[in-house]
């Protein structure tokens, strides 16, 4: 048992949304500038789960699409992933490399999509360790090509060894123009999240 | 859909016809389908760990494979099945990653040998599987025939 699972308070979830939130929008400015288009982001809904019920969070478990995953390794143990539908992947191709014809197993397109989990991933982070004053450093990206259930099957998996609960925090973002959409999934495991809310009351002198 | 019985991640569930049982997108977790064909009961139990003797929280039988099978059993035959009449498929223990480079197996390989040393233990002969490798599935099960239907994204369905 996990006390920090029980005591959360209203307090502490506001502000692992807020560093969330700061994360998410740091990296889709990335995106967005190495598109050159607009991109609109939701604020992050946060999850305290067990790790069992996050698939039904996510949703579309049978949905194919392009997963990006990241480890997040250091002070703070983790995954984050980008999960983008086909056609997003290949449009964000387009409109990098000027292809009209995208296929997303060619190494070029995949090695572009690889480089595009490091800079989401890699922003994410970065903002995230700033803000915490906290080591963290990320794992090269993983590709996968398959279904929403099965990439976030054996993340959750390797996690469930560990621990029991994960933070799952799902920003969804949508490029202005509504042809590229995608969603970032961040998940912390349940030790993390104990470091994460010391943090914050460090910060905020709320030693709850 | 409405036939269809899902089966979440470290769940379980039992049925008879006309009912089907799924479970979706498995990647290195198992989904175990045990069927007796004599009564027509079909179970299916979605295992996510090999053994419960490493884990913390120990509530949740279904989660993994030494307890999950046990327990699967139990409820088919609260449905007036019999152990000595089932037949056993599995499916999943793929490995979609790897960012640990020094465990020598992976937790889709561990599961998929747990899972056949408990139908062994067991005695429940395991007639087709669909396992390993790097992609997922998603897994119906028929209550009327036993017919395991697995999906893939991209390697095409097949029927064992």
């Amino acid at each position: 048992m996990t006390k920090d699972i029980d005591h959360l308070t209203e307090f502490q979830y506001g502000a692992l949304e807020e560093i969330g939130n700061i994360g998410m929008e740091n990296a889709v400015t990335s995106l967005s500038k190495m598109l050159n288009h607009d991109i609109k982001v939701n604020i992050p809904k946060l999850n305290l789960e067990k790790i069992e019920n996050v698939p039904q969070h996510v949703g579309g478990a049978e949905t194919i699409v392009l997963g990006l995953l990241v480890r997040m390794e250091g002070d703070l143990q983790g995954y984050v992933v980008m999960l983008f539908p086909i056609d997003s992947a290949k449009t964000i191709c387009q409109i990098i490399t000027g292809e009209e014809d995208v296929d997303l197993t060619d190494d070029m397109n995949s090695s572009l999509m690889n480089e595009i989990a490091n800079i989401l991933a890699g922003t994410y982070v970065r903002s995230l360790a700033d803000f915490l004053k906290v080591s963290l450093t990320i794992s090269t990206p993983y590709s996968i090509h398959d279904m929403t259930g099965a990439i976030l099957d054996q993340i959750l998996v390797e996690m469930s060894q560990q621990v029991e609960h994960s933070l799952l925090l799902d920003t969804e973002f949508i490029v202005e123009d509504n042809r590229i959409n995608g969603s970032i999934l961040t998940l912390y495991d349940t030790q993390s999240l104990e470091l994460l809310i010391q943090r914050i009351d460090e910060m905020t002198g709320s030693g709850v | 859909m409405s036939n269809m019985i899902i089966v979440g991640m470290a769940d379980c569930a039992v049925t008879v016809p006309p009912k089907k049982l799924t479970t979706l997108g498995l990647g290195s977790c198992i989904g175990i389908a045990l069927y007796d064909p004599h009564v027509k009961v079909a179970g299916m139990v979605h295992i996510m760990l090999p053994s419960i003797k490493q884990a913390r929280s120990q509530e949740n039988l279904a989660k993994f494979a030494d307890t999950g099978i046990p327990h699967l059993v139990g409820q088919m035959e609260e449905l007036g099945a019999v152990k000595r009449r089932m037949e056993a498929k599995i499916a999943g223990g793929a490995s979609m990653f790897s960012f640990n480079k020094n465990s020598n197996l992976n937790i889709g390989e561990r599961n998929i040998i747990a899972t056949k040393s408990m139908l062994v233990e067991m005695n429940i002969p395991l007639i087709a599987e669909d396992v390993g490798k790097n992609y997922g599935r998603t897994i119906v099960l028929d209550g009327e025939n036993g017919v395991l239907f697995v999906k893939s994204a991209l390697k095409g369905n097949i029927e064992i």
